[in-house]
Protein backbone atom coordinates (compact mmCIF):
# COMPACT_ATOMS: atom_id res chain seq x y z
CA UNK A 1 0.00 0.00 0.00
CA UNK A 2 1.29 3.42 -1.03
CA UNK A 3 0.66 5.66 1.93
CA UNK A 4 1.01 9.67 0.67
CA UNK A 5 2.05 12.07 3.33
CA UNK A 6 4.66 13.08 6.18
CA UNK A 7 4.86 11.59 9.40
CA UNK A 8 5.03 15.01 11.16
CA UNK A 9 1.06 15.35 9.70
CA UNK A 10 -1.03 14.09 12.81
CA UNK A 11 -3.64 12.98 9.80
CA UNK A 12 -1.09 10.58 8.19
CA UNK A 13 0.49 9.60 11.21
CA UNK A 14 -3.36 7.86 12.46
CA UNK A 15 -2.71 6.00 8.93
CA UNK A 16 0.52 5.08 9.83
CA UNK A 17 0.16 3.67 13.62
CA UNK A 18 -3.07 1.58 12.11
CA UNK A 19 -0.57 0.56 8.88
CA UNK A 20 2.17 -0.36 11.62
CA UNK A 21 -0.19 -1.98 13.87
CA UNK A 22 -1.89 -4.60 11.58
CA UNK A 23 1.12 -5.49 9.85
CA UNK A 24 0.03 -3.85 6.41
CA UNK A 25 3.30 -3.79 3.97
CA UNK A 26 2.98 0.12 2.47
CA UNK A 27 5.70 2.44 1.89
CA UNK A 28 5.52 6.32 3.33
CA UNK A 29 5.75 8.49 0.46
CA UNK A 30 5.78 12.08 -0.49
CA UNK A 31 3.91 12.81 -4.45
CA UNK A 32 6.45 13.65 -6.76
CA UNK A 33 5.73 16.61 -8.58
CA UNK A 34 4.12 17.88 -4.84
CA UNK A 35 0.21 17.65 -3.86
CA UNK A 36 -1.05 20.10 -6.22
CA UNK A 37 0.40 18.42 -9.57
CA UNK A 38 -2.51 16.85 -11.58
CA UNK A 39 -1.52 13.28 -11.09
CA UNK A 40 -2.28 13.47 -7.72
CA UNK A 41 -5.38 15.96 -8.13
CA UNK A 42 -6.72 12.87 -9.80
CA UNK A 43 -6.12 10.56 -6.68
CA UNK A 44 -7.58 13.21 -4.44
CA UNK A 45 -9.29 16.48 -6.00
CA UNK A 46 -8.81 18.52 -2.68
CA UNK A 47 -5.18 17.82 -2.92
CA UNK A 48 -4.35 16.38 0.28
CA UNK A 49 -2.77 13.70 2.52
CA UNK A 50 -2.74 11.14 3.45
CA UNK A 51 -4.15 9.51 0.34
CA UNK A 52 -3.79 6.26 -0.19
CA UNK A 53 -3.05 3.64 -3.50
CA UNK A 54 -3.80 -0.12 -2.57
CA UNK A 55 -4.22 -1.87 -5.74
CA UNK A 56 -6.93 -0.18 -7.55
CA UNK A 57 -8.18 1.59 -4.47
CA UNK A 58 -7.62 5.48 -4.06
CA UNK A 59 -8.61 6.71 -1.06
CA UNK A 60 -8.54 9.79 1.12
CA UNK A 61 -9.61 11.38 4.20
CA UNK A 62 -7.83 9.88 7.42
CA UNK A 63 -10.59 8.33 9.12
CA UNK A 64 -11.82 6.90 5.84
CA UNK A 65 -8.84 5.14 5.60
CA UNK A 66 -8.91 3.72 8.75
CA UNK A 67 -12.04 2.08 8.79
CA UNK A 68 -10.63 0.77 4.81
CA UNK A 69 -7.47 -0.87 6.67
CA UNK A 70 -10.10 -2.43 8.91
CA UNK A 71 -12.25 -3.87 6.86
CA UNK A 72 -9.69 -4.74 4.19
CA UNK A 73 -7.34 -6.33 6.51
CA UNK A 74 -9.14 -8.80 8.37
CA UNK A 75 -6.13 -9.98 11.12
CA UNK A 76 -5.62 -7.41 14.33
CA UNK A 77 -8.99 -5.42 14.11
CA UNK A 78 -8.91 -1.74 15.12
CA UNK A 79 -12.25 -1.42 15.79
CA UNK A 80 -14.17 -3.44 18.56
CA UNK A 81 -16.79 -6.22 17.56
CA UNK A 82 -19.37 -4.97 19.93
CA UNK A 83 -21.55 -2.28 18.90
CA UNK A 84 -21.12 -0.51 21.88
CA UNK A 85 -17.34 -0.41 21.93
CA UNK A 86 -16.64 -0.08 18.59
CA UNK A 87 -18.79 3.50 19.05
CA UNK A 88 -16.87 4.43 21.78
CA UNK A 89 -13.58 4.18 20.11
CA UNK A 90 -14.84 5.61 17.44
CA UNK A 91 -16.17 8.55 19.30
CA UNK A 92 -12.75 9.17 20.92
CA UNK A 93 -11.23 9.73 17.67
CA UNK A 94 -14.03 12.10 16.49
CA UNK A 95 -13.36 14.42 19.26
CA UNK A 96 -9.93 14.49 18.76
CA UNK A 97 -10.15 15.44 15.05
CA UNK A 98 -13.14 17.15 15.34
CA UNK A 99 -11.95 19.39 18.51
CA UNK A 100 -8.52 18.80 19.49
CA UNK A 101 -6.78 19.36 16.44
CA UNK A 102 -8.26 22.29 15.21
CA UNK A 103 -8.07 24.08 18.48
CA UNK A 104 -4.30 22.94 18.87
CA UNK A 105 -3.46 23.75 15.16
CA UNK A 106 -5.27 27.48 16.31
CA UNK A 107 -2.63 27.74 18.86
CA UNK A 108 0.16 26.45 16.60
CA UNK A 109 -0.77 29.62 14.45
CA UNK A 110 0.39 31.87 17.38
CA UNK A 111 3.27 30.60 18.47
CA UNK A 112 4.86 33.62 17.52
CA UNK A 113 5.13 35.96 20.29
CA UNK A 114 5.82 39.19 17.79
CA UNK A 115 2.19 38.27 15.93
CA UNK A 116 0.37 36.49 18.91
CA UNK A 117 -3.76 37.68 19.39
CA UNK A 118 -3.87 37.03 23.15
CA UNK A 119 -7.39 37.01 22.29
CA UNK A 120 -7.15 34.18 19.85
CA UNK A 121 -4.76 32.27 22.48
CA UNK A 122 -7.17 32.51 25.06
CA UNK A 123 -10.15 31.47 22.45
CA UNK A 124 -8.25 28.46 21.29
CA UNK A 125 -7.30 27.45 24.85
CA UNK A 126 -11.16 27.40 26.06
CA UNK A 127 -11.95 25.57 23.57
CA UNK A 128 -8.99 22.92 24.13
CA UNK A 129 -10.30 22.61 27.60
CA UNK A 130 -13.54 21.93 26.59
CA UNK A 131 -12.30 19.57 23.83
CA UNK A 132 -10.10 18.14 26.65
CA UNK A 133 -12.45 17.18 29.34
CA UNK A 134 -14.57 15.55 26.76
CA UNK A 135 -12.11 13.13 25.75
CA UNK A 136 -10.87 12.32 29.43
CA UNK A 137 -14.34 11.50 30.39
CA UNK A 138 -14.64 8.59 27.35
CA UNK A 139 -11.10 7.52 27.67
CA UNK A 140 -10.44 4.41 29.21
CA UNK A 141 -6.62 4.44 29.43
CA UNK A 142 -5.71 0.93 30.93
CA UNK A 143 -3.38 1.58 28.91
CA UNK A 144 -4.40 2.11 25.58
CA UNK A 145 -7.28 5.27 25.05
CA UNK A 146 -10.28 2.68 24.57
CA UNK A 147 -9.08 -0.47 26.80
CA UNK A 148 -6.61 -3.09 27.29
CA UNK A 149 -6.07 -3.28 23.54
CA UNK A 150 -5.30 -0.76 20.38
CA UNK A 151 -7.88 0.32 18.52
CA UNK A 152 -8.83 3.10 16.06
CA UNK A 153 -8.75 5.97 18.85
CA UNK A 154 -4.84 5.42 19.55
CA UNK A 155 -4.23 6.29 16.02
CA UNK A 156 -6.21 9.61 16.89
CA UNK A 157 -5.11 10.07 20.32
CA UNK A 158 -1.13 9.65 20.33
CA UNK A 159 -0.38 12.31 17.36
CA UNK A 160 -2.36 15.01 18.65
CA UNK A 161 -1.05 14.39 22.41
CA UNK A 162 2.64 14.65 20.56
CA UNK A 163 1.73 18.11 18.67
CA UNK A 164 -0.35 19.46 22.13
CA UNK A 165 3.28 19.06 24.15
CA UNK A 166 5.33 20.37 21.08
CA UNK A 167 2.98 23.22 20.98
CA UNK A 168 1.22 24.14 23.98
CA UNK A 169 4.18 24.71 26.53
CA UNK A 170 5.37 28.04 23.76
CA UNK A 171 1.68 29.49 24.36
CA UNK A 172 0.67 28.88 27.49
CA UNK A 173 2.40 28.03 31.04
CA UNK A 174 -0.08 26.03 32.83
CA UNK A 175 0.45 21.24 32.26
CA UNK A 176 -0.51 20.70 28.90
CA UNK A 177 -2.83 17.90 29.93
CA UNK A 178 -4.07 19.90 33.23
CA UNK A 179 -5.15 17.76 35.99
CA UNK A 180 -6.94 15.25 33.66
CA UNK A 181 -5.68 11.78 35.44
CA UNK A 182 -6.49 9.20 32.37
CA UNK A 183 -5.39 11.50 29.71
CA UNK A 184 -1.26 11.96 31.71
CA UNK A 185 -1.74 8.31 32.12
CA UNK A 186 -2.41 7.48 28.93
CA UNK A 187 0.47 9.78 27.91
CA UNK A 188 3.21 8.54 30.08
CA UNK A 189 2.64 4.80 29.19
CA UNK A 190 2.17 5.61 25.58
CA UNK A 191 5.59 7.45 25.40
CA UNK A 192 6.61 3.80 26.59
CA UNK A 193 4.90 1.58 24.24
CA UNK A 194 6.54 0.59 21.05
CA UNK A 195 4.40 1.25 18.75
CA UNK A 196 2.90 4.76 20.14
CA UNK A 197 6.14 5.78 21.08
CA UNK A 198 8.17 5.25 18.36
CA UNK A 199 5.65 6.84 15.97
CA UNK A 200 5.66 9.97 18.59
CA UNK A 201 9.83 9.63 18.80
CA UNK A 202 9.62 9.63 14.83
CA UNK A 203 7.20 12.76 14.72
CA UNK A 204 9.77 14.69 17.36
CA UNK A 205 12.61 13.88 15.00
CA UNK A 206 10.51 15.34 12.01
CA UNK A 207 9.75 18.35 13.79
CA UNK A 208 13.26 19.41 14.84
CA UNK A 209 14.29 18.91 10.86
CA UNK A 210 11.14 21.15 9.89
CA UNK A 211 12.20 23.66 12.86
CA UNK A 212 16.24 23.51 11.43
CA UNK A 213 14.87 24.02 7.82
CA UNK A 214 12.58 27.14 8.99
CA UNK B 1 -41.07 -4.58 21.87
CA UNK B 2 -38.00 -3.00 20.65
CA UNK B 3 -37.01 0.40 22.60
CA UNK B 4 -37.37 3.62 21.39
CA UNK B 5 -34.01 5.36 20.29
CA UNK B 6 -34.51 9.02 21.42
CA UNK B 7 -32.37 11.53 18.49
CA UNK B 8 -32.13 15.05 19.48
CA UNK B 9 -32.16 17.78 16.92
CA UNK B 10 -34.33 19.24 13.99
CA UNK B 11 -34.50 17.78 10.70
CA UNK B 12 -33.10 21.70 9.17
CA UNK B 13 -29.50 20.35 9.96
CA UNK B 14 -28.52 17.68 7.47
CA UNK B 15 -26.68 15.70 10.30
CA UNK B 16 -29.44 15.00 12.37
CA UNK B 17 -31.34 14.55 8.55
CA UNK B 18 -28.37 11.91 8.03
CA UNK B 19 -29.69 9.50 10.89
CA UNK B 20 -33.24 10.09 10.49
CA UNK B 21 -32.96 8.40 7.04
CA UNK B 22 -30.50 5.41 8.49
CA UNK B 23 -33.38 4.75 11.52
CA UNK B 24 -35.93 4.72 8.65
CA UNK B 25 -33.99 2.83 5.86
CA UNK B 26 -32.54 0.08 9.23
CA UNK B 27 -36.53 -0.10 10.52
CA UNK B 28 -35.28 1.49 13.67
CA UNK B 29 -38.55 2.78 16.14
CA UNK B 30 -37.20 6.60 17.03
CA UNK B 31 -38.12 9.60 18.18
CA UNK B 32 -36.54 12.96 17.34
CA UNK B 33 -37.02 15.79 19.35
CA UNK B 34 -35.42 18.93 20.53
CA UNK B 35 -33.85 18.88 23.91
CA UNK B 36 -36.18 20.73 26.64
CA UNK B 37 -34.64 24.22 27.03
CA UNK B 38 -32.66 24.15 24.04
CA UNK B 39 -29.23 22.70 23.57
CA UNK B 40 -27.43 24.76 26.19
CA UNK B 41 -28.72 23.64 29.10
CA UNK B 42 -26.87 21.77 32.15
CA UNK B 43 -28.74 18.72 31.24
CA UNK B 44 -27.64 18.46 27.36
CA UNK B 45 -24.25 19.48 27.87
CA UNK B 46 -24.33 16.51 29.96
CA UNK B 47 -24.98 13.86 26.66
CA UNK B 48 -23.25 16.38 24.76
CA UNK B 49 -20.24 18.57 26.08
CA UNK B 50 -19.54 20.85 23.03
CA UNK B 51 -23.93 20.98 23.03
CA UNK B 52 -24.55 20.90 19.22
CA UNK B 53 -27.37 18.50 17.85
CA UNK B 54 -27.56 15.50 16.61
CA UNK B 55 -27.31 13.40 20.20
CA UNK B 56 -28.81 10.09 20.34
CA UNK B 57 -29.82 8.00 23.15
CA UNK B 58 -30.26 4.25 22.41
CA UNK B 59 -30.97 2.60 26.22
CA UNK B 60 -28.13 2.87 28.26
CA UNK B 61 -26.12 4.44 25.25
CA UNK B 62 -25.61 8.26 24.55
CA UNK B 63 -23.53 9.27 21.32
CA UNK B 64 -22.67 12.62 19.42
CA UNK B 65 -21.51 13.27 16.64
CA UNK B 66 -23.33 12.02 13.56
CA UNK B 67 -20.87 9.90 11.72
CA UNK B 68 -20.07 7.77 14.47
CA UNK B 69 -23.84 7.41 15.29
CA UNK B 70 -24.04 6.56 11.37
CA UNK B 71 -21.60 3.84 12.09
CA UNK B 72 -23.85 3.03 15.42
CA UNK B 73 -26.88 2.23 14.05
CA UNK B 74 -25.67 0.28 10.80
CA UNK B 75 -24.13 -1.87 13.39
CA UNK B 76 -26.93 -2.22 15.08
CA UNK B 77 -28.81 -4.41 13.61
CA UNK B 78 -27.39 -6.92 10.45
CA UNK B 79 -30.28 -6.28 7.84
CA UNK B 80 -30.34 -3.56 5.86
CA UNK B 81 -26.75 -2.30 5.66
CA UNK B 82 -26.17 0.86 4.95
CA UNK B 83 -22.01 -0.17 4.47
CA UNK B 84 -21.47 -2.93 1.86
CA UNK B 85 -19.17 -5.48 3.10
CA UNK B 86 -16.77 -5.61 0.55
CA UNK B 87 -14.06 -3.45 1.97
CA UNK B 88 -12.92 -1.31 -1.26
CA UNK B 89 -17.16 -0.25 -1.76
CA UNK B 90 -17.06 0.34 1.74
CA UNK B 91 -14.70 2.94 1.49
CA UNK B 92 -15.88 4.53 -1.32
CA UNK B 93 -19.21 4.74 0.34
CA UNK B 94 -17.76 6.58 3.71
CA UNK B 95 -15.71 8.76 1.40
CA UNK B 96 -18.61 9.89 -0.60
CA UNK B 97 -20.33 11.07 3.05
CA UNK B 98 -16.69 12.20 3.83
CA UNK B 99 -16.57 14.65 1.26
CA UNK B 100 -19.99 16.07 1.51
CA UNK B 101 -19.65 16.26 5.10
CA UNK B 102 -16.22 17.98 4.88
CA UNK B 103 -15.74 19.79 1.65
CA UNK B 104 -19.95 20.69 0.61
CA UNK B 105 -21.29 21.23 4.12
CA UNK B 106 -18.80 23.39 6.02
CA UNK B 107 -18.89 26.19 3.57
CA UNK B 108 -22.55 25.87 2.54
CA UNK B 109 -23.29 26.41 6.01
CA UNK B 110 -20.88 29.27 6.35
CA UNK B 111 -22.97 30.29 4.09
CA UNK B 112 -26.54 30.40 5.52
CA UNK B 113 -24.80 31.32 8.98
CA UNK B 114 -23.81 34.70 7.03
CA UNK B 115 -26.96 35.26 5.86
CA UNK B 116 -28.95 34.70 9.11
CA UNK B 117 -26.10 36.48 10.76
CA UNK B 118 -25.14 33.80 13.84
CA UNK B 119 -21.59 33.29 12.45
CA UNK B 120 -19.18 33.49 15.01
CA UNK B 121 -16.17 34.68 13.09
CA UNK B 122 -16.35 36.73 10.15
CA UNK B 123 -17.54 35.13 6.85
CA UNK B 124 -15.56 35.96 3.67
CA UNK B 125 -18.48 34.96 1.55
CA UNK B 126 -16.52 34.21 -2.07
CA UNK B 127 -13.98 32.55 -0.31
CA UNK B 128 -17.18 30.05 1.05
CA UNK B 129 -18.45 30.19 -2.29
CA UNK B 130 -15.22 29.21 -3.80
CA UNK B 131 -15.19 26.18 -1.29
CA UNK B 132 -18.46 25.05 -1.74
CA UNK B 133 -18.03 25.37 -5.68
CA UNK B 134 -14.77 23.61 -5.35
CA UNK B 135 -16.15 20.87 -2.91
CA UNK B 136 -18.94 19.91 -5.06
CA UNK B 137 -16.58 19.47 -8.14
CA UNK B 138 -14.70 16.60 -5.47
CA UNK B 139 -18.17 15.57 -4.72
CA UNK B 140 -18.42 14.95 -8.01
CA UNK B 141 -15.45 13.48 -8.84
CA UNK B 142 -16.36 10.46 -6.02
CA UNK B 143 -19.62 9.69 -6.63
CA UNK B 144 -20.21 6.47 -8.34
CA UNK B 145 -22.87 6.33 -10.98
CA UNK B 146 -26.05 4.89 -10.49
CA UNK B 147 -28.98 5.34 -9.25
CA UNK B 148 -27.41 6.01 -5.71
CA UNK B 149 -24.66 8.12 -4.24
CA UNK B 150 -22.28 5.09 -4.20
CA UNK B 151 -23.95 2.83 -6.59
CA UNK B 152 -26.95 0.75 -7.33
CA UNK B 153 -27.77 0.63 -3.79
CA UNK B 154 -28.93 3.13 -1.05
CA UNK B 155 -26.38 3.60 1.07
CA UNK B 156 -24.72 5.87 4.36
CA UNK B 157 -23.39 8.04 1.49
CA UNK B 158 -27.54 8.75 0.50
CA UNK B 159 -27.86 9.44 4.28
CA UNK B 160 -25.34 11.99 3.70
CA UNK B 161 -25.59 13.24 0.66
CA UNK B 162 -28.91 13.75 -0.13
CA UNK B 163 -29.47 16.32 3.15
CA UNK B 164 -26.20 17.95 2.59
CA UNK B 165 -27.55 18.58 -1.17
CA UNK B 166 -30.83 19.92 -0.03
CA UNK B 167 -29.12 22.40 2.66
CA UNK B 168 -26.91 23.57 0.00
CA UNK B 169 -29.38 24.36 -3.06
CA UNK B 170 -31.13 26.10 -0.52
CA UNK B 171 -28.25 27.79 0.28
CA UNK B 172 -27.71 29.18 -3.07
CA UNK B 173 -31.26 30.04 -3.21
CA UNK B 174 -31.40 32.37 -0.53
CA UNK B 175 -28.21 34.21 -2.64
CA UNK B 176 -30.85 33.71 -5.60
CA UNK B 177 -28.11 31.66 -7.26
CA UNK B 178 -30.89 28.69 -9.21
CA UNK B 179 -28.72 26.09 -9.70
CA UNK B 180 -25.38 25.84 -7.67
CA UNK B 181 -25.22 21.78 -8.76
CA UNK B 182 -24.33 23.35 -12.35
CA UNK B 183 -22.99 21.12 -15.23
CA UNK B 184 -21.79 17.95 -12.88
CA UNK B 185 -23.67 15.35 -14.70
CA UNK B 186 -23.27 13.13 -12.13
CA UNK B 187 -24.39 15.15 -9.58
CA UNK B 188 -27.30 16.62 -11.92
CA UNK B 189 -28.59 13.27 -12.48
CA UNK B 190 -28.47 11.66 -8.47
CA UNK B 191 -30.36 15.02 -7.13
CA UNK B 192 -32.71 14.90 -9.24
CA UNK B 193 -33.70 11.42 -8.60
CA UNK B 194 -33.37 11.47 -5.16
CA UNK B 195 -35.81 13.91 -3.99
CA UNK B 196 -37.79 11.44 -5.52
CA UNK B 197 -37.47 8.32 -3.99
CA UNK B 198 -39.68 7.19 -1.73
CA UNK B 199 -37.97 7.34 1.75
CA UNK B 200 -35.85 10.10 1.50
CA UNK B 201 -37.81 12.76 -0.79
CA UNK B 202 -40.36 13.03 2.02
CA UNK B 203 -37.38 13.82 4.72
CA UNK B 204 -35.99 16.37 2.24
CA UNK B 205 -39.36 18.27 1.71
CA UNK B 206 -39.57 18.68 5.40
CA UNK B 207 -36.32 19.60 5.53
CA UNK B 208 -37.23 22.37 2.61
CA UNK B 209 -40.31 23.09 4.69
CA UNK B 210 -38.02 24.51 7.84
CA UNK B 211 -35.09 26.25 5.60
CA UNK B 212 -38.49 28.23 4.52
CA UNK B 213 -38.99 28.78 8.14
CA UNK B 214 -36.09 29.94 8.51
CA UNK B 215 -35.16 32.42 5.70
CA UNK B 216 -38.65 33.78 6.84
CA UNK B 217 -36.94 34.64 10.00
CA UNK B 218 -39.33 32.29 11.85
CA UNK B 219 -36.94 29.29 13.25
CA UNK B 220 -36.90 29.55 16.72
CA UNK B 221 -32.05 29.70 17.83
CA UNK B 222 -31.08 26.06 18.81
CA UNK B 223 -30.30 27.72 22.34
CA UNK B 224 -34.16 28.79 22.41
CA UNK B 225 -36.52 26.94 24.92
CA UNK B 226 -38.63 24.28 23.03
Amino acid sequence: MDIYGSILSPFAARVVLAARYKGIPHKLLLPKGGIKSPAFLKMNPMGKMPTIKDGPTVLFESGVILEYMNAKYKKKPIVPAAVKAAAQARLIGAIFAEYVQPAMFGLFAQTDPAKRDQKVVDEKLAALTQALDAAEKLMVAKPFAAGARFTIADCYVAPALFFLHAIIPQVSSEPVLGKRPKLKRYYAKAQKQKLLGGVMDEMGEAMKAYMQQK
Amino acid sequence: MAKTITIYGRIISPYVAALILAAKTKGFKYELLMPKGGIKTPAYYKLNPFAKVPVLKDGTTTLYESSVILEYLDAKSKTKKLVPAAAAAAGQTRLIAAVANEYVLLPAIKIVQNKRGTAKEPVDINAAFQDLEKGLDALEHVLVKGSFAAGARFSLADCVVAPVLLFTTAAGGWYEMADIIGKRPKLKKYWSSIQKHKMTGPVLKDMTTMFGLMTAGKLPPWSAAQ
